[in-house]
């Protein structure tokens, strides 16, 4: 098992090409034990997903890498956490973390000012872009609050001025939205 | 079917991405335990989620790699000096990278030499006033010995 990261180092153009199957069980165990070479792996695959979805949020560069880092330390000190966590498999952990980072570290002056527009920098044609372009007006924007400024779904309703279970309601709609847009 | 109408609520994705209510989480976190159908689809929903964001891919710059080795290698090296070391000899990290702020990190035992030599110095400092007050005491009692006088009362 060893020699597939280190095959995986040295020669990474085969691995876009064949892409090698190693048992995510075997993969987390040496995670947790702080295996070198499985941290390695871990961030190579996941780490420009996990990027993505800060980017998403935070467009700023220098904070998105400030943020990246503190997350892939948080992973690797804490891979245990994955076992008593609930997540089937090692992405959905990874981006459940990554979701609770971002949010936090939205600074409070965006989150409270609702009505800046954050410019989502790259990529320009995403497949978020692409899902949220198709919600309705009233649930993109709820969509927008939650999702992307990271604002609970009470601080949401204190910035639209709608009731709670109307911004629950609206967003649990956007969510059955994505399911249908995964769907396809 | 009830649960069905559940999974189709959206419920199970809202608690991916992170966007359920403390209260959702609870109640989806307790159905689980009842209905394995939940379970099934909170894993076939991750396997979405996954491909979803990886056509939202953004390839991170190299240096955010070398940071974390840093602080993880950093940390390690602190905790397990030897076994570490020699675990992941591959990898030589010289910890006196300057950090971005205006402090600089040190190993924990120069809290406790900094200590020693803090006590160490007040001992030094209790010391010389207390000998240096007793010398004084005596001369002042002998003044009008002279250096051979003194010499001949011992």
């Amino acid at each position: 098992m060893e020699s597939i990261y280190i095959a995986h180092r040295i020669l990474p153009a085969t691995l876009t090409k064949v892409p090698v199957h190693i048992s995510e069980d075997y993969l987390v165990a040496q995670l947790i034990a702080g295996d070198h070479e499985a941290r390695t792996f871990v961030y190579d695959k996941y780490s420009p997903a996990l990027y993505g979805v800060i980017l998403q949020v935070i467009p700023e560069e220098e904070r998105a890498n400030e943020l990246l880092v503190k997350l892939f330390v948080h992973i690797f000190r804490n891979a245990k956490n994955f076992t008593t966590s609930g997540h089937f498999t090692l992405f959905g952990w990874l981006m459940k973390t990554t979701r609770e980072f971002v949010v936090q570290a939205i600074p409070p002056s965006i989150s409270s000012s609702v009505n800046t527009k954050i410019p989502i920098l790259r990529p320009k044609e995403n497949a978020l872009m692409l899902f949220m372009k198709n919600l309705p007006a009233d649930v993109q924007r709820i969509f927008e609050l939650c999702y992307q400024k990271g604002l609970s779904q009470k601080a949401a309703a204190n910035a639209t001025g709608l009731p709670e279970a109307e911004v629950s309601r609206l967003l649990r709609s956007s969510m059955v939205e994505l399911r249908k847009f995964m769907q396809k | 079917m009830e649960i069905k109408e559940y999974i189709d609520s959206g419920i199970i994705e809202s608690y991916l991405l992170g966007l359920a209510t403390p209260e959702e989480e609870l109640e989806l976190q307790q159905l689980r335990r009842v209905f394995p159908e939940l379970n099934v689809e909170i894993a076939i929903t991750e396997r979405k989620l996954e491909k979803l964001a990886f056509e939202d891919a953004v390839e991170p710059p190299a240096l955010a790699w070398d940071n974390i080795i840093q602080r993880i290698t950093w940390e390690e090296t602190n905790r397990d000096y030897g076994r570490t070391r020699k675990k992941d000899s591959s990898n030589i990290h010289i910890h006196m990278a300057p950090r971005k702020d205006d402090l600089i990190t040190v190993h924990k035992y120069w809290k406790y030499a900094f200590i020693c030599i803090f006590i160490l110095s007040k001992l030094f400092l209790i010391g010389a006033i207390i000998y240096g007050l007793k010398y004084y005491r005596e001369l002042k009692s002998q003044p009008a010995q002279t250096p051979t006088q003194q010499e001949q009362t011992r």
